[in-house]
């Protein structure tokens, strides 16, 4: 029997998506990663950078916040809320979004680049490429990081 | 030899082009040798200008000999390079796009791009073509790759460049050729882009090229055709605005002096300084030559900028300032380099930063005031502003400071330093008598203006050589003296002015139309005529120390000095007519749109014409 408490999760599943984007935002001005979530997100919608860029940020930390109910859910079943549990999904999320979503995003996103074809006129933005790597040789370790810090702050807080 | 040459070209064989947010050298042989990414003050990307070997270029020019001239398209900053050797004709179109805000809203479009085009226009032409970079002063690890579809990247500590283009490069060892043979008709593109906070925006070339120029040519026109300056030297004057508008870093508002490091002021010498920063001296003149031409706009977002990115130091302010007003960076030296034509050291940061320079605050004052001269309004926090410094001024316009040229010697009673505190005790009084700036203490500060002037008119003149000194009870004279007319302190026409004037000639003299800024035997063997002096004395004639034929003949002996593309350094060597210095300098350029200006007025005046 899963239950979520809602409250919980509202406060901290909210907690938990700042945090994340504050620390993407962190490991790009540190020049650790030129991956900029918000940026790619928003740019879905609209080329105007500056738009792009805040539409980005609000999509983010509602996708990071539902993203957590996700991470309350399969917390139950590898032995309920703790900080290491949170942390292991946190593991398992970024390994799926650098071995298989970069992967994917260029046949998604309607902006960017093919890895194959290189740029169009409608098509612009520079793909992320295998593990990311065409956004610095640190962007696996920043995607990680940053998801056991979401992760962990799940974990630990929610009950 | 990679670079091609065992020196780096005369720096008068630069071109510039820009984004009001970084610059490029561009030499007539198409070799692209400084860029600093992705701010004016970033460390370099391309820099052979000051060593061929480390500072990394980006060559596109035909192989072997050829002739070559060039030109700006008209009215903009896209610089076009026309090559010639016996098998063919080459143009090579090189820009650094920028958009007006709709088209960004509509498009993506790279946050930093250099774009080169290259076409054949007769017969073929073998390319020489080398990528060349050299990041961050050619210090730090790069690793490269390639891929068919995305282009060479070069990656970098904490960025990377992205080079796409249709022509066929090879990778080499930490450089990049090209030798592919281009026949008539056939025209090539090269986007160079920057991937620094996100990921890039790249450019697809072809069509999408040709529009990113289409667009930058058009932004150009448009900003050139805002010009209301509409005398005989028109050609000149808007060159000098475009070159200024180049230095007018739009996310701030500031003004870089120039953006270029280290061109020495002496072939071969120590006197190569960074001007990548901000200096509040140029302020009141460029504010002047800015509001002159009608750029209101980028006049105010200037003043904003001094009154308002300074506050962390004020009511003291510094001599420079970083693009976002910041302290400058102190100052190192680039051993490894060579320097431009073995000119040491390189130097980045600049010293004099820490420098108690008094001119400065009257620069500022002088600078603000002239918001109410076009009816501009001065809002409450910017007048606190103002009375912070007139506080400031009326406590240490006595100190001895270093002056107007920033000798690395001790501080002296220099006559210009008085002489803008007077300007800035001037203006102060003249805004408060405007209404323009309340609770302001001016019984105080027309008091201190008095006293000002007193000392000026006594310690600063000298009634045995007849003329105002550099330094109180000194006997040499220096250019800046001839600022006591511009500032109003005295009329150009009076005696003691012309006299001056008579006496700056007969000892900074360097030739037609040119001045030294002074004469020091220690500093100054081997300095060349300093730019913008040479276009203050055209502009003290034109004010009425001279008839207007003298003052325009004057002008037209200084600009006969421009480089091919009207562009000015700091200085000029007597001697050949070369440039030196930083390259191209604002101050001097400012000089000339300000001189045009007083040119143009005066013969207003005399045609009976009201004023502009």
């Amino acid at each position: 029997m899963i239950t979520i408490h809602w409250g919980h999760w509202i406060f901290w599943g909210f907690v938990a998506s700042v945090a994340l984007v504050s620390a993407e935002s962190a490991a790009q001005g540190l020049g650790l990663t030129r991956l900029n979530l918000p940026y790619i997100l928003g740019s879905i919608f609209t080329p105007d950078r500056d738009r792009a860029r805040a539409l980005g940020l609000i999509l983010h930390i509602f996708i990071g916040w539902g993203f957590s109910c996700f991470y309350v859910v399969a917390m139950q079943f590898i032995g309920g809320p703790t900080w290491y549990n949170g942390v292991i999904i946190g593991v398992a999320h970024a390994a799926f979004i650098v071995l298989i979503a970069l992967q994917a995003m260029p046949g998604i996103h309607p902006r960017m680049a093919s890895e194959t074809h290189g740029p169009t006129s409608t098509r612009l933005l520079e793909p992320p490429g295998f593990l990311g790597l065409n956004y610095g040789i640190t962007t696996p370790m920043a995607i990680f990081v940053t998801h056991v810090i979401f992760g962990a702050i799940i974990g630990a807080f929610y009950r | 030899m990679l670079y091609g040459s065992d020196v780096a070209p005369a720096i008068g064989e630069y071109g510039i082009i820009g984004d009001c947010r970084s610059a490029a050298l561009i030499s007539r042989h198409g070799s692209l040798d400084w860029l600093c990414w992705p701010w004016f003050d970033s460390p370099t990307l391309f820099a052979a200008i000051l060593d061929i070997e480390k500072g990394g270029f980006w060559r596109i020019a035909p192989q072997g000999e050829f002739t070559c001239r060039r030109r700006y398209l008209p009215d903009t900053n896209v610089l076009e390079t026309e090559f010639q050797n016996g098998t063919g004709t080459l143009r090579l179109t090189d820009c650094m796009p920028v958009y007006d805000d709709a088209y960004e809203r509509k498009h993506m479009v790279a946050d930093r791009e250099v774009l080169r085009i290259v076409e054949c226009t007769a017969g073929e032409v073998r390319l020489d073509a080398v990528f060349a970079p050299a990041p961050k002063y050619g210090a730090c690890k790069v690793r490269w790759s390639s891929s068919k579809a995305l282009g060479i990247r070069v990656e970098f500590v904490g960025a990377g460049v992205r080079l796409l283009s249709d022509l066929d490069w090879i990778l080499r060892d930490r450089h990049a050729t090209c030798d592919a043979v281009l026949r008539a008709g056939d025209r090539r593109y090269c986007s160079l882009v920057l991937m620094e906070k996100g990921p890039a925006v790249l450019s697809p070339l072809g069509a999408f090229s040709d529009e990113t120029l289409r667009q930058t040519v058009s932004w150009w026109e448009r900003w050139s055709s805002r010009c209301e300056y509409d005398g005989p030297h028109r050609e000149h004057v808007v060159r000098s605005a475009l070159a200024l508008k180049l230095l007018n870093f739009t996310p701030s508002g500031a003004v870089v002096a120039a953006p270029t490091a280290s061109l020495p002021e002496r072939l071969g010498g120590d006197l190569n300084w960074d001007y990548r920063f901000c200096w509040l001296r140029d302020a009141s003149m460029t504010v002047t030559a800015m509001f002159g031409l009608g750029y209101h706009d980028e006049a105010e977002a200037f003043i904003e900028w001094l009154l308002h990115s300074t506050n962390l130091t004020q009511p003291r302010l510094l001599v420079m300032y970083t693009l976002y007003g910041k302290q400058a960076g102190g100052e190192q030296e680039l051993d490894r380099w060579s320097g431009y034509r073995n000119s040491r050291p390189v130097r980045v940061g600049n010293g004099a930063r820490s420098q108690l320079q008094l001119d400065v605050y009257g620069e500022v004052v002088s600078a603000a005031a002239q918001l109410d001269e076009y009816d501009k309004n001065i809002d409450r926090s910017s007048a606190r502003v103002l009375r912070g410094i007139g506080k400031y001024v009326r406590q240490h316009w006595q100190l001895p400071d270093k002056g107007i040229w920033e000798p690395r010697t001790p501080d002296m009673h220099h006559t210009h330093s008085k002489l803008m505190c007077w300007v800035a005790m001037n203006k102060l009084v003249q805004l408060h008598e405007r209404g323009l700036l309340k609770k302001h203490d001016v019984e105080r500060v027309k008091e201190v203006r008095e006293k000002i002037r007193q000392q000026i008119e006594t310690e600063g003149w000298n009634e045995q050589e007849q003329s105002y000194t550099a330094i109180f009870q000194g006997r040499e004279v220096d250019s800046s003296l001839l600022m006591l007319a511009k500032h109003e302190f005295i009329p150009a026409d009076s005696s003691r002015m012309r006299s001056t004037y008579r006496k700056i000639q007969e000892k900074l003299g360097a030739g037609p139309g040119l001045l030294y800024r002074y004469r020091d035997p220690k500093m100054s063997p081997g300095e060349g005529a300093f730019g913008i002096c040479c276009f203050w004395a055209a502009e003290c004639l034109a004010l009425g120390a001279g008839t207007l034929d003298e003052a325009d003949a004057e002008f037209r002996k200084v600009l006969a000095y421009a480089n091919d593309l009207g562009l000015f350094g700091e200085e000029i060597d007597p001697a050949t007519g070369a440039v030196l210095g930083n390259f191209p300098q604002g101050f001097t350029h400012v000089g000339l749109i300000n001189t045009a200006l007083t040119l143009a007025e005066r013969a207003r005046r005399e045609k009976g014409q009201p004023a502009a």
